[in-house]
């Protein structure tokens, strides 16, 4: 019996090794596949675009920081109009947990893309925050960029101000910008890593 | 209502005042923010200290220079006539707020930040200075709202100054205090193999005492805010191994923040620290503390590990006939319906767990108000020791049948089968929770050791999952009567049974003794034994009046001397305690029970041992602990064993945590321990300790000192 307990101890200990151990965002690295729900119920996954540049963006409609982006300026639907027009798939990720700031139904979600004239290619329910703790991804908005090769070559902030003014986003570096610009042009990306700045996602527990 | 209109009337005409300073001050839900200065009349040319004062509810906070993973930095724009100048904000250390994967920087409660402001020297006299500023900040509990209030002072200009009020003054020279200082100890920062940096820190005073050590860089990406900083203090060189961010640290690259310093019994204090990355060096390392996952284990694993120790701990020597007894008196029940059986389950269950959350509503009882306690914390109590070999003694001459356990006084010798009520259920809960304690299971360390790192509400379900760990076995039982059947069936033997698990009770018994003696010095035997005896005859004597049903007086004597006994005893325990305190020598003396050659543990002998580049193998245990002492007769003690000590030149060294010692309190908790056992073994010349397991063998001991050469 002693023994069968200490195998169970054994085996929920490396149970944990590997998850710990299993690829987290790294710039040059793969980005790790996930398949999660999107608005309409369907399982979506990162690696069936392949061959296409992603757009990973972490979102909160009640985040001031990421009203600064949408309703205050409409500077990521501008963003996502553009490169959904390159033929860049852009994914919205919401990882707020039930009950949590941001958390939102499926319809809620598609209606308030609706509302913000903002057009990614889908909305992804990720209420668990699996896909957010795989990703690390920290505040709304947090970006990152995968190329056509399922490489991760961008993740960070969407500019260089961290404010929640929207009469910043003219004076900043546009990070995100820059970086689906030289993903274009098959240039590397200059800033690779840069700070996310906005609200802590609410994440579950 | 006629009062509340008057009052609110009377609040107006007292605010009347303020509006002439108007707007020094301005309020939103979450923050009071207000302006300071340090005079009330200014002269020109002179130098002022000024303030943004922010007081912030409970729960909420704003934010730092570097605002960590998410968050903003508060601002501060200044509108001022020309001329005049003020210099950067000054920053008080900030805390850290950790909201699951995302650490964030900054102040709760209260805070000002600082400034200097210049006055012109050529300021006229009787113009007064008109200052303005825009304040922006981030407020977060969870959810986050900026805020932005403007705030304005006008300070009369004259040729000689006033002071401020001492209230103000009071508030500023506060803010000064919690300003970091430079650091007046030397910094060094190298690549860590681990891919990270190592700081070192050195000329720290030999004695100091830090409780807790965290260095918070002055901007993003220089490390991985929300990943662990492990630190060691060795011989007055404080190492910390810090995790590289998204912008590695090139050769020659500057780190700098600042490193909050918390000292046992006096407050965090905050150093400016600026330290030049060195060249990865191939020569001294620095020790830093073994890597621990305890600290960062997941409160699912603690949960669980929490539950597998606990249902370990059935099979400890002390806690077995208790688990035995309940699993006999299941077996008597098993001719009654499933659901009373089952209800034994639950109320065994429900003593196990409730005095289980009493310990831990205890420990954090005590951590509230600040003595911090380790897991078997009740064995360095003479007191509880003493109370628990008499408890011990009792269950053992119930068992031999000596009494029997009733619900009334004077109530007859009943069956086996009956006499247990569910109270008696609930009561045999609470008694294996008690004699289960000194045999902290292995895994149970872990957890314990992680609980106490954790809010209270963790700490209260990791001991939850412990008490249903330990229940299980009995619970499973009376759930599946199927398992029963495995069982023998009832019958005489039971009776011979339940005897002969009254020899490991007194074994135990026995030993908590030993245990009195080691807290209390060699003669608190025969008292005990006294003690004891006068136990034994009263509960003879209990037993005599109930096998004659009847009398009244005859069990009430025996009780009366049962308590007298134990009052004696406890009288026994405060004088010893008391001569104790004068000759600190005699709990030293009598701690040093026989075994291998040792040498007591110290910080600085550890140090000094490894600057010599001797091997050592330190072992942290307590009399109390079970396991400690049965490593130490199995494997430590062994000759093969002390030979390959003798052989590499290994120095045994001792922490013995019988009595109370902050101490080594202390060094457990920076290897992420509550309680003992703890085995490291520091290799020659190598920097990190090796942790060994909790169970010890002879072989293991060997291959550890010897692989490593």
């Amino acid at each position: 019996m002693l023994h069968r307990m200490w195998k169970l101890a054994a085996v929920s200990l490396l149970s944990l090794a590997a998850a710990s151990a299993q690829a987290a965002a790294v710039i040059g690295q793969p980005a790790p596949d996930f398949s999660v729900s999107n608005a309409n119920g369907n399982p979506v996954t990162l690696s069936s675009f392949k061959g296409k540049t992603v757009v990973l963006e972490w979102t909160n409609h009640l985040c001031p920081y990421v009203q600064k982006h949408y309703d205050k300026s409409g500077n990521i639907p501008a963003l996502q109009q553009a490169a959904t027009a390159d033929g860049v798939v852009w994914l919205q990720l919401i990882s707020s947990a039930p009950g949590k700031q941001g958390h939102v139904d499926g319809a809620t979600a598609l209606q308030l893309n609706r509302d913000r004239k903002a057009v990614p290619t889908e909305v992804l329910l990720d209420e668990s925050g699996q896909v957010g703790k795989l990703y690390d991804a920290q505040t709304t908005p947090h970006l990152f960029l995968v190329n056509a090769d399922g490489v991760l070559v961008y993740k960070g902030g969407i500019d260089s101000i961290k404010s929640s003014k929207a009469e910043d986003i003219a004076k900043a570096q546009p990070y995100l910008k820059d970086a689906l610009a030289a993903v274009k042009a098959g240039q590397q990306v200059v800033n690779a890593a840069t700070a996310p700045y906005g609200c802590s996602i609410k994440y579950a527990g | 209502m006629w009062l509340r209109l008057f009052l609110g009337l009377l609040l107006n005409l007292c605010a009347l005042p303020a509006i002439a300073d108007a707007q020094a001050s301005a309020a939103t839900d979450q923050v009071q923010a207000r302006l300071l200065v340090d005079h009330q009349v200014v002269s020109p040319g002179q130098r002022l200290r000024i303030a943004v004062q922010q007081k912030i509810i409970p729960h909420w906070h704003t934010y730092w220079q570097n605002p960590g993973d998410s968050g903003e930095a508060t601002q501060i724009r200044w509108q001022l006539p020309s001329g005049v100048e003020i210099s950067a904000i000054e920053w008080p250390a900030p805390q850290r707020f950790v909201l699951g994967p995302v650490t964030n920087y900054g102040y709760s409660d209260e805070v000002s930040l600082l400034q200097w402001l210049s006055v012109p020297a050529d300021w006229p006299l009787g113009q007064p200075l008109q200052l303005q500023a825009t304040v922006d900040w981030l407020v977060c509990e969870e959810e986050c709202i900026p805020q932005s209030v403007q705030l304005a002072l006008r300070l009369p200009v004259a040729a000689s100054p006033v002071n401020a009020s001492a209230a103000d003054l009071q508030v500023l020279s506060t803010s000064e205090a919690r300003l970091p200082q430079p650091l007046p100890f030397n910094g060094q920062l190298q690549p860590d193999p681990t891919g990270g940096y190592q700081l070192a820190v050195s000329g720290l005073p030999a004695d100091v005492s830090l409780t807790d050590s965290y260095f918070f860089p002055s901007r993003w990406g220089l490390l991985a805010q929300s990943q662990p900083q492990r630190w060691q203090l060795q011989h007055g060189v404080l190492s910390l191994q810090l995790p590289a961010g998204e912008t590695p640290l090139q050769t020659g690259a500057v780190l700098d923040g600042v490193l909050l310093l918390s000292e046992a019994g006096a407050g965090p204090r905050g150093y400016q620290l600026s330290v030049t990355m060195a060249a990865a060096s191939s020569g001294e390392l620095l020790p830093v503390a073994a890597p621990s996952a305890d600290t960062n284990m997941s409160t699912t694993l603690a949960l669980l590990l929490a539950f597998a120790g606990g249902f370990l701990l059935n099979l400890m020597p002390c806690v077995f006939p208790v688990l035995s007894m309940k699993a006999l008196a299941l077996l008597a029940h098993s001719q009654q319906p499933l659901v009373e059986q089952r209800r034994h389950g639950w109320a065994y269950t429900a003593g196990i767990v409730l005095s289980l959350l009493g310990f831990a509503l205890l420990l954090l009882g005590f951590k509230a108000a600040g003595t911090e306690l380790g897991w078997g914390f009740q064995f360095q109590s003479p007191l509880f020791v003493l109370l628990m070999t008499c408890l011990l003694f009792a269950v053992a001459l119930n068992l031999s049948g000596v009494y029997e356990i009733t619900g009334r006084l004077n109530g007859a010798g009943q069956a086996l089968a009956a006499q247990q009520g569910y109270r008696g259920s609930f009561f045999t809960g609470v008694l294996a929770t008690v004699v289960a304690t000194p045999c902290t299971a292995p895994l149970m360390a872990a957890a314990l050791g992680f609980a106490m790192t954790q809010p209270p509400l963790t700490l209260l379900l990791v001991f939850v999952c412990l008490g249903l760990g330990l229940a299980s076995p009995v619970l499973v039982l009376s759930y599946w009567p199927a398992l029963q059947r495995r069982l023998p069936k009832p019958g005489p033997w039971m009776l011979v049974f339940r005897q002969m698990l009254a020899f490991p009770m007194y074994g135990a018994a026995i030993w908590l003794g030993w245990v009195l003696a080691q807290l209390q010095g060699a003669d608190s035997w025969s008292w005990l034994l006294m003690v004891l005896l006068l136990q034994s005859f009263a509960l003879w004597w209990l037993g005599q009046s109930q096998q004659r049903a009847g009398t009244f007086w005859q069990p009430l004597t025996a009780l009366v001397l049962l308590v007298l006994g134990l009052i004696w005893g406890v009288l026994q325990l405060k004088s010893v305690a008391s001569e104790q305190t004068t000759d600190p020598l005699v709990s030293k003396k009598g701690a040093q029970h026989a075994g291998p050659a040792f040498e007591p543990y110290s910080d600085a002998r550890l140090a000094e041992l490894r600057a010599a580049g001797t091997p050592v193998f330190v072992n942290f245990t307590a009399a109390w602990c079970l396991s400690c002492l049965v490593n130490e007769k199995v494997a430590l003690s062994t000759t093969q064993v002390q030979q390959a000590f003798s052989e590499r030149g290994v120095v045994h060294l001792k922490a013995d945590w019988t009595a109370r010692d902050e101490h080594i309190r202390q060094t457990l908790a920076r290897y992420g321990r509550s309680g003992v056992p703890l085995y490291l073994f520091f290799p020659a010349g190598q920097r990190d300790a090796v942790e060994l397991p909790q169970i010890l063998t002879p072989d293991l001991l060997v291959r550890t000192v010897s692989v490593v050469d």
